[in-house]
């Protein structure tokens, strides 16, 4: 793991939690979408903050797709779990949305996730994977 | 009234009048104890696990494909670097399922705050990623990824209270 690496997994939790918290500021300005009137989730992306959102969300796939080039998917997940703490708080004090107690807690577990695989291996070699498949381990 | 079949209209009214009270009845939901908006929201929560969990196993499996993005920018240059993601089916696929769950997200997102359909959506991913990398990527799921998936899925979770 390089320091550009470890770049390119913070913007995917930036841009990730970012995104989401700006669709979702996007959304409130809009009514409810049911399946009678789903065409309004297209109309939507005209939305600024939806469309801002949107192109967001683009870059996090961006950096998602190369970090998935050199990282298994079980590493980059919970790597980049503290997005989620980041939503909460944007949630919170961008949206308005009030804190418990509980959700405190769960910020904490998050970030034990985190810490959890953040010291270990990042990727499974290809001899590796053909032992898995071969139900050799 | 008798009709050429042998049984009265009546009845029949009475059994169509039956048939769909009974499927709004089902439709509605309300003997799970769940309104409309808990339908939209939770319906749009198993789409959005649906379309990530299959949308990011595609993905990574067409990365794994491909390999280190880095490395092929260095030996052959950012445009065939694009290019060999471009061309790669498996990587559309999962666009398409990515597709899926951002659309899924939008329509939740318009019944639900973000502080619960987030945290939820993704616990759950969690789980089902946890599994499906196991299984269709062969990754090496040890004993410390499993500890941060149930750490993180749990913390979500109570993010979502």
């Amino acid at each position: 793991m390089t320091p550009r690496k470890y770049l390119t997994l913070g913007a995917i939790t930036v841009l990730g939690a970012v995104g989401d918290v700006f669709l979702s500021r996007g959304m409130k300005d809009l009514g409810n979408i049911t399946l009678a009137n789903w065409t309004q989730s297209i109309s939507a992306l005209l939305n600024p903050w939806v469309a801002v959102g949107t192109l967001l969300l683009i870059g996090f796939l961006a950096g998602y797709t190369s970090a998935l080039s050199w990282a298994d998917l079980t590493y980059v997940l919970p790597a980049t779990s503290l997005g989620y703490v980041l939503v909460a708080l944007l949630s919170i004090f961008f949206l308005g949305e009030h804190v418990t107690l509980t959700r405190w807690l769960g910020i904490l577990l998050v970030t034990g996730g985190v810490g959890f695989v953040a010291g270990g291996p990042s990727h499974t070699s290809k001899r590796e994977r053909q032992l898995i498949a071969e139900g050799k381990e | 009234m008798i009709s050429d079949f042998g049984f009265r209209i009546s009845d029949l009214t009475t059994a169509s009048w039956f048939a769909t009270n009974l499927k709004s009845e089902v439709l509605n939901l309300k003997w799970l104890g769940m309104d409309r908006r808990d339908v939209y929201t939770w319906g749009s929560i198993a789409l959005i696990v649906i379309g990530s969990t299959a949308g990011e196993v595609l993905i990574a499996k067409a990365m794994q494909r491909i390999g280190d993005l880095g490395e092929l920018r260095r030996r052959a240059g950012v445009g065939n670097a694009i290019r060999a993601v471009m061309t790669e089916s498996l990587f559309w696929l999962g666009i398409l399922f990515m597709a899926l769950g951002y659309f899924s997200l939008l329509i939740g997102l318009s019944w639900a705050d973000v502080s619960l359909l987030q945290p939820a959506s993704a616990s759950l991913t969690f789980v089902t990623n946890a599994i499906a990398a196991r299984i269709f990527l062969h990754e090496r799921v040890d004993a410390r990824r499993w500890f941060a998936a149930v750490f993180v899925a749990g913390g979500v979770a109570l993010l979502a209270r």
